[in-house]
């Protein structure tokens, strides 16, 4: 590209040399790494933002509105043939094309759907200028892409005014183009951390769905709403006989619920450091209301601004024997082999009151072929069009299953939630955990 | 898109009534709630009856955003709630809160037992 000045247009010549008000680096060049041809076509045309290029066959009209336009502060390129123009679009990318519908040997219009068409130049906008435009013409001009259409003869400081104003607007949708393209880029970003916060919040569940311990069968379901939740569920043995478990539920939904979730799954593991590499089980794990009251102290709803709801039991898996408690938490439900049906009452309020009621500690026996269900209110909250799932449609659904397995019983209420909801999306974190009892195997 | 939830205040006494206009007290309402809470016990106020009467739905956000206030009040405030009806006593009381905050029927009865 040269640099010098030359304003006079032969009209022999194809191009003229444009006054350059400075150099113009990396146009259309340097490609950012990573960015696709469209981005990189996007932040050219920044650069060529204030260059015109007129094709218009006749010498006069070109030189007078090349002045005009020179001006009004923009950069000109000119030639005589608008056959040209294709090419001269491409390699300089201006920020407007001003082209003559009847150059001689070449018809305006098909360029301008030649311009549009190519993807490097398609987003050039373009003025058709013809002497005489009827109506059905000016239509042509238009549908083809073209912005705006002028007759002449015309006022050329009416033309450059029309031709900075479409410069203007071209550049505004530039940016905002550009700013997409960003925008775009920070969100799949976002995504992406997301899903890698999922795979941490994976870590902290049970390995496998369902489980089989000697005379216990064990099955969850977790399905956040969003790729992390609030929810949180677990089982874990305090020895060889005691089976603690647990289903939590921090008030809110994302990122912050799920972190605390974490926080939450470390302070209910069974063992602690006690130093030397010595694992001691805590004493609070075996007794339901010491949990909750240890949790109440540890996590005041100042520490992660947002109470937390928690229902948890320990069972003797030798006698069936359990203790239970729950802090706002949906009851846990026990299913009898025959088919009825009982909640837990027993508990206090959300954690985080800073002990504002007591909790008190459930107990009960179960038989063989007892189940008992802890779930979050994700499920008996679900809404379809008319109705809410609620507690009695749940319970039927266990009724019918009583004596099954942890994993049927699982299955039958993601089956039955799904049935509900129409194959429709859930509107909350869906998490359940079930456990069988089988008496006197060993 | 939807328009802030809207929150009537008025005085009886010496108690403030809070009154959310919403029918729902949820993710979307509770953050203007909790902010609007902060900013009257901030300003002084200390004994307040939130009237939660047109509420027909409350969910984890709008429980965390009362019982936030509730603590932010501290020892020396009284906060009651006047209302409850329907589902939403329902879940007040399945989460044991009916037990945290001192609930009554209408506005009257709460702001008299603020007064006490």
């Amino acid at each position: 590209m040269s640099n010098h000045l030359q304003t006079k247009v032969s009209d022999h010549s194809s191009i003229s040399l444009r006054a350059n008000k400075a150099a113009n680096p990396g146009r259309g060049s340097v490609d950012r790494p990573g960015e696709s041809s469209k981005e990189s076509t996007l932040r050219d045309s920044a650069h060529g933002a204030d260059l015109v290029l007129l094709a218009i066959a006749d010498s006069t009209e070109r030189r007078h509105l090349a002045k005009t336009l020179a001006n009004s502060g923009c950069e000109v390129l000119v030639t005589a043939d608008s056959r040209a123009a294709l090419q001269l679009a491409i390699s300089e990318q201006p920020g407007l094309i001003v082209l003559d519908t009847a150059s001689p040997g070449s018809d305006g219009f098909e360029v301008c759907a030649e311009l549009k068409l190519e993807q490097r130049t398609r987003h050039v906008p373009i003025i058709l200028f013809s002497a005489t435009l009827a109506p059905e013409e000016k239509m042509r001009g238009l549908r083809l892409g073209a912005v705006d259409c002028i007759t002449k003869p015309c006022d050329w400081a009416e033309v450059a005014a029309q031709v900075c104003s479409q410069l203007d607007l071209a550049r505004v949708r530039n940016e905002l183009a550009l700013a997409n393209v960003d925008l775009m880029a920070v969100q799949a970003q976002h995504q992406a951390e997301l899903k890698a916060a999922a795979s941490v919040q994976k870590s902290l569940l049970p390995r496998q769905t369902t489980e089989t311990y000697s005379n216990l069968s064990i099955s969850w379901r977790f399905s956040p709403l969003d790729h992390v939740g609030g929810d949180l569920l677990g089982y874990s043995w305090l020895d060889e006989d005691h089976l603690a478990a647990y289903v939590v539920d921090v008030c809110g939904h994302g990122l912050p619920a799920a972190m605390m979730t974490a926080a939450i799954s470390i302070s209910l593991a069974p063992s602690i450091d006690a130093g030397d590499g010595l694992q001691v089980k805590q004493r609070t794990a075996y007794s339901p209301k010491e949990m909750l009251e240890k949790l109440d102290r540890e996590y005041p709803i100042e520490r992660f601004d947002r109470p937390f709801t928690i229902s948890y039991f320990v069972l003797n898996r030798k006698t069936g024997e359990f203790r239970c408690s729950r802090a706002g938490h949906p009851m846990p439900i026990i299913v009898r082999r025959e088919g009825q049906i009982e909640s837990i009452d027993a508990g206090g309020t959300m954690i985080g009151l800073d002990q504002m009621l007591p909790f008190d500690e459930g107990a009960g026996k179960l038989s063989h072929g007892d189940s008992i269900l802890l779930y979050s209110d994700g499920v008996t909250e679900c809404r379809n069009e008319s109705e809410t799932y609620g507690l009695d449609r749940l319970s039927s659904v266990l009724h019918r299953s009583s004596g099954c397995s942890a994993e049927v019983l699982c299955d039958e209420i993601v089956v039955d939630l799904a049935r509900f909801n129409s194959g429709a999306v859930m509107q909350d974190d869906v998490t359940i955990l079930a456990l069988t009892y089988e008496a006197g195997l060993e | 898109m939807k328009a802030s939830p809207r929150l009537e205040e008025q005085f009886e006494g010496n108690a403030l009534i809070v009154k959310l206009l919403d029918s729902r007290f949820d993710a979307v309402s509770a953050p203007v709630v909790r902010e609007r809470f902060a900013a009257l016990i901030g300003e002084g106020h200390h004994r307040i009856a939130f009237d939660i009467s047109e509420v027909e739905f409350i969910d984890s956000s709008g429980l965390s955003a009362a019982v936030w206030a509730l603590k932010r009040l501290g020892d020396d405030g009284k906060l009651v709630i006047s209302g409850a009806r329907g589902s939403v006593m329902s879940v007040l009381r399945l989460t044991r809160l009916d037990k945290v905050f001192r609930l009554f029927p209408n506005t009257g009865m709460a702001v008299a037992a603020l007064s006490d």
